[in-house]
């Protein structure tokens, strides 16, 4: 069943439905809230903000149009932008500067290159449309199948191959430009994007 | 060395996408009691947010009924337990199964267990019997709206509310009535928590955690015509122990059920339990035949019986005071500590004085986090042998072994940066490294205690918790003057109660620097305050309780926090925005002003946080003065272990509780023992904040090392290793300064220039962390970036402004004590040999270029990890 189809049951008060739908939200929500926040508690209040949002804006929401997942995000990414907004005003433009809203949290060189390259993927995840990054996601951390995500979109296993394979192609190229534009090396590219090539 | 280089934990060759994306997004699950709250408060809100109806679910489900993830096979032999089970009390439970089974099971198109569900979660009342001649009347009740489950068998009775989280049992002709909180161990699924109130109906006792609940098959057909016309379900469920078999008739219209049968090997057993729909239920144990004069026993978690207290028969004011108790927690501090815990006499307790005894202990018992702290007396050597003694016990039971003590370089190090915020000068190393007496430690921790640089750095550290972080301060005299203000308290170790007295009932204009400062900061709103208050000094995150009750704590309602934000309306606010406020503006008490609930017009009066006491005395002193006695009580349940837990954090870099604001039933402390303890020590010692260091730092717990030959998280979560804590932009900057003597000290003592440094003050205006996060600081790229290039590194480097490098110029030295002293300076230890070694092969390398070279060795050392943590 789908996620429109699952959000106009719950429109009419299907409580199975509703389940299923945030069941099925809740773990992407929850990791990017993490990711974002870097606060394990703070997560926590964003996560429970986000999803019964959803619940208060369930009549209001035309299944036909919008996307649950995004509109999700959408209200994720605000909830997100209200977190830090109560950080110092440093940490603000710490983050406005990178162009992402993650905490930094080590403080040897290693430890932020980690945390750097960290930032770099979930940032370049983040700038793909909402399908592709839906289907990277799900398929490389949720580990669904081509058939599971197929019924969750509505598509068919061809069409989610086919997204994947977009997917993929435009992770590469969105990472490479975040990538470029962040260093300054030595030729003037990333050569990190050059091994993420083979990886995809 | 400007140019940052890519990162070397973003893809390599041999990664493909999945270990890439799953190690960007690596992140802990949620906590099991989070999604368990998150989904019991969406049900709610879904439950109002759609009109009530029965639902046809047919989400993912064939249309034969079996569902996906049906439960393993291997548990659907064992149908002997399952038998026992409904032929007692469990066959009326079966009713509470049909109700409280929330779980995202799918359904048919029509009849369904779920919709079955449904339909009865919107009665009020569930009514079940059960028609079993050969055994005694058992009934049962249930009402989801009051999440109450009761079951009677015979004379015996069980009560379970899932609202206040109490079980009560009744053993017919026993005279006693037993409670005890319904556990929630947190090994429950999200399913199970959503059916815990459920199962302990079925098995009639708290024991039979861990086994899902889950439908295997289900079938229905259409039964009769007409008026006789309803429908049977078929529906085989499946727990841990087994299956279990069900034939339940339905009403077609309203899918609720008028009865429902066991079947057993293909037969319909005996026992049908019916089911009726009234209005109104059971309303106290005493309703379904507790006689009145049952003496009720309040279990422990250790499963000791407590007696409260005897029940007059004659007095059904003692009824209500029980009841009271369980809904209206009240002061447990109107009970002295001591006794708090103790069992009572047996002797009726009739009079009001032991009634309210009686109900401050219930509440006591049922909330242990609530009892007042133990007064212990000890002295601070004592107390510390005492913290080593119970961390040990906690590592024996947690089978966490612990490290090694560190070493004095280590120790020396450490207790520098965490009692005076920054590393010590070469001197004092060589101070201490040749004092050879046993108690050096001991000596070295009392001389910090005294010195001005302790007072200075505690002031930054209490300043960054009690000012909400980045308000800007400056028209007001700066934060700066309320971290000396609270200083100069710290220097005349001012009882802590006293200071929070004095933060709490500050008056003055809002341009005078000192304690107003905390009401000026918080913008003179009365919920601020008290969110901030709440988090100071109770260790509670009150403010989640803001706009609705508490999400994870059920005792937190919002009541409760604008209850503590009404202590704070009755004082003078500027109208409008706090930056256009005249700074003349006098922050004082008045006679009027009041809060009210968020989008209602209902007035809050003031009431102390999970204590449901109102007070409304108008002979009182000021709303700020009560709410200031109370939290700074001997007796208040949460100063003391608030105080404690934010010094050990401090400490040792992470609190017993953790985080420190955030104490709550479900997030319990690490050690509950040592904070008990160490609270009943600091309220005996008269809140002398200085001593509960002292008490601290001289155990053996601090001064185990931070090394360890394995990267077990276990033994520094259970403080069995010492944490790796970040230094502070405070200690950062301090240190550097020590280090290469950019300052000169500021007095005989050798305190630091704290106060009116604007090279210090910008300084930290970059690097400033989060408050009460001691394991982080702001290290992203732009402050690397002036870590290593920045002002103050390229002063502390530079030949001629380098207090270090130049004393080190003199000709007597030899390169190898010049290396020798740099480390020392910077990392406050004598290299080992192959680090001296490799530094002296780079100084010698250039023979005129030493004294640079040197500069480049301590640019190094000070941009090392080493440096930059306080191990």
């Amino acid at each position: 069943m789908t996620d429109t189809e699952l959000l106009r049951q719950a429109q009419n008060g299907d409580r199975a439905a509703w389940r299923l739908l945030y069941a099925r939200c809740l773990p992407s929500v929850w990791r990017h809230a993490v990711v974002s926040v870097g606060d394990y508690s703070a997560a926590e209040d964003i996560v429970g903000e986000t999803l019964l949002a959803l619940v208060r804006s369930l009549s209001k929401l035309d299944p036909d149009s919008i996307d649950v997942q995004a509109w999700l995000r959408g209200v994720l990414r605000r909830k997100i932008v209200d977190h830090h907004r109560l950080k110092n005003k440093q940490r603000r433009v710490h983050a406005a500067a990178r162009n992402d809203s993650s905490q930094d949290t080590g403080v040897t060189p290693s430890a932020l290159e980690v945390e750097e390259g960290r930032q770099l993927i979930i940032s370049a995840l983040e700038q793909l449309p909402e399908l592709q990054r839906a289907v990277l996601e799900w398929k490389h951390i949720e580990g669904l199948s081509v058939r599971e995500m197929a019924m969750r979109t509505g598509k068919s296993e061809k069409a989610i191959e086919s997204i994947l394979f977009r997917a993929r192609k435009e992770f590469r190229r969105v990472y490479e430009r975040i990538c470029s534009e962040t260093y300054v090396t030595g030729n003037g590219s990333c050569h990190k994007s050059e091994t993420l090539e083979k990886s995809l | 060395m400007s140019t940052k280089q890519p990162p070397t934990s973003s893809p390599s060759p041999d990664d493909d996408l999945s270990s890439l994306l799953r190690q960007a997004y690596d992140c802990e699950p949620p906590r099991e009691e989070f999604v368990v709250s998150l989904a019991e408060r969406l049900e709610a809100e879904f439950e109002h947010a759609s009109a009530p109806r029965v639902a046809e679910s047919s989400a993912e489900v064939s249309h034969n009924g079996s569902h996906n993830g049906s439960p393993n096979s291997a548990h659907r032999h064992d149908r002997r337990s399952w038998r026992r089970m409904v032929r007692s009390i469990a066959a009326v439970a079966v009713a509470g199964v049909v109700v409280l089974a929330t779980v995202i099971w799918t359904s048919r198109s029509s009849y369904s267990w779920t919709s079955m569900l449904q339909a009865l979660e919107a009665q009020p009342w569930v009514e079940s019997s059960v028609e079993a001649p050969t055994e005694q009347e058992t009934r049962g009740w249930f009402s989801q709206r009051n999440q109450l489950v009761v079951i009677r068998n015979g004379d015996d009775v069980l009560w379970n509310d899932w609202d206040d989280g109490l079980q009560s049992r009744y053993r017919s002709g026993s005279g006693v009535l037993l409670r005890e909180r319904l556990k929630n161990d947190g090994s429950q699924s999200v399913e199970e928590s959503l059916l815990s109130f459920l199962r302990s109906g079925i098995a009639g006792t708290q024991s039979d955690r861990g086994s899902e609940i889950t439908v295997v098959s289900e079938s229905w057909r259409t039964v009769g015509n007409g008026e006789n016309r309803h429908i049977e379900l078929d529906v085989v469920l499946s727990r841990g122990e087994g299956d279990m078999h069900l034939l339940v008739t339905l009403d077609p219209q309203t899918h609720l059920p008028l009865k429902c049968q066991l079947i057993e090997e293909g037969a319909v057993v005996e026992s049908t339990v019916r089911f009726a729909y009234p209005e109104q239920g059971p309303q106290q144990v005493y309703d379904v035949g507790v006689p009145r004069d049952v003496v009720v026993e309040d279990v422990t978690s250790s499963g000791e019986a407590v007696r409260m207290a005897s029940i007059d028969r004659t007095q059904e004011r003692v009824t209500d005071v029980l009841e009271l108790a369980v809904e209206d927690p009240v002061r447990p501090n109107e009970t002295p500590p001591e006794t708090a815990a103790e069992t009572l006499p047996e002797s009726t307790a009739t009079t009001p004085a032991e009634s309210a005894v009686a109900e401050a202990d219930i509440t006591a018992i049922l909330h242990p986090e609530l009892n007042p702290p133990s007064l212990v007396v000890a002295s601070s050597d004592e107390m510390s042998r005492r913290v080593d003694e119970l961390m040990v016990a906690s590592w024996d039971k947690s089978g966490v072994t612990s490290v090694a003590t560190s070493s004095d370089e280590e120790f020396f190090r450490r207790v520098y940066l965490d009692l005076t915020g920054r590393i010590p000068t070469v001197s004092e190393c060589r101070e201490f490294t040749a004092d050879m007496g046993i108690d050096r430690r001991r000596h070295l921790v009392e001389q910090l205690l005294s010195r001005r640089d302790h007072a200075t750095h505690l002031g930054a550290v209490w300043r960054k918790f009690l000012l909400p972080d980045g308000v800007d301060l400056s028209m007001y005299g700066g934060s700066a003057s309320f971290e000396e203000w609270l200083s100069d308290r710290f220097r005349d170790n001012m009882p802590y109660d006293e200071l929070v007295r004095q933060l709490l009932l500050a008056e003055g204009r809002v341009s005078e620097s000192g304690p107003i400062l905390f009401y000026t900061a918080l913008n003179l709103k009365p919920e601020e305050i008290a969110a901030q208050t709440s988090r100071a000094f109770l260790g509670i995150r009150l403010e989640c309780a803001q706009c609705h009750d508490h999400f994870f704590d059920n005792r937190l309602k919002q009541t409760d926090f604008w209850g503590l934000a009404a202590f704070f309306a009755q004082i003078s606010q500027p109208e409008g925005k706090m930056d256009r406020v005249s700074p003349v503006l006098r922050v004082a008490d008045t006679d009027h002003g009041e809060v009210t609930l968020p989008d209602t017009e209902d007035i809050i009066s003031p009431q102390y946080p999970l204590e449901k006491s109102l007070v409304d005395d108008p002979d009182a002193p000021s709303r700020r003065e009560q709410l200031a006695s109370w939290i700074t009580a001997t007796d208040n349940p949460h100063f003391a272990r608030a105080t404690v837990n934010r010094a050990w954090a401090h400490l040792l870099g992470r609190g017993l509780v953790d985080p420190v604001d955030d104490m709550r039933i479900d997030n319990p402390s690490i050690c509950p023992e040592v904070l008990d303890e160490l609270a009943g020590y600091f309220v005996a010692s008269g809140f002398d904040l200085r001593d509960l260091f002292r008490v601290i730092v001289n155990s053996q717990t601090y001064q185990l090392t931070s090394r360890a030959v394995d990267g077990d998280p276990e033994r520094t979560l259970h403080f069995a290793q010492m944490n790796i804590k970040s230094f502070t932009a405070e200690q950062l900057y301090d240190s550097i300064s020590v280090a290469t003597r950019l300052e000169p000290l500021k007095s005989e003592d050798g305190s630091l220039m704290r106060f009116a440094n604007f090279g210090r003050q910008s300084f930290l205006e970059q690097f400033r962390a989060p408050p009460g996060q001691v394991t982080d600081y702001q290290a992203g790229i732009p402050q690397a970036l002036t870590l290593m290039n920045g002002g103050l590194m390229q002063s502390a480097t530079d030949l001629r402004s380098s207090g270090i490098l130049k004393s080190l110029e003199a000709p007597f030295f030899t390169d190898e004590q010049r290396v020798n002293t740099l480390f020392l300076a910077t990392l406050s230890r004598q290299p080992e040999e192959s680090e001296r070694q490799e530094m002296l092969d780079y100084v010698l390398a250039e023979e005129t270029g030493s004294p640079q070279r040197l500069s480049d060795v301590l640019w190094v050392l000070l941009n090392s990890a080493e440096f930059t943590l306080n191990h």
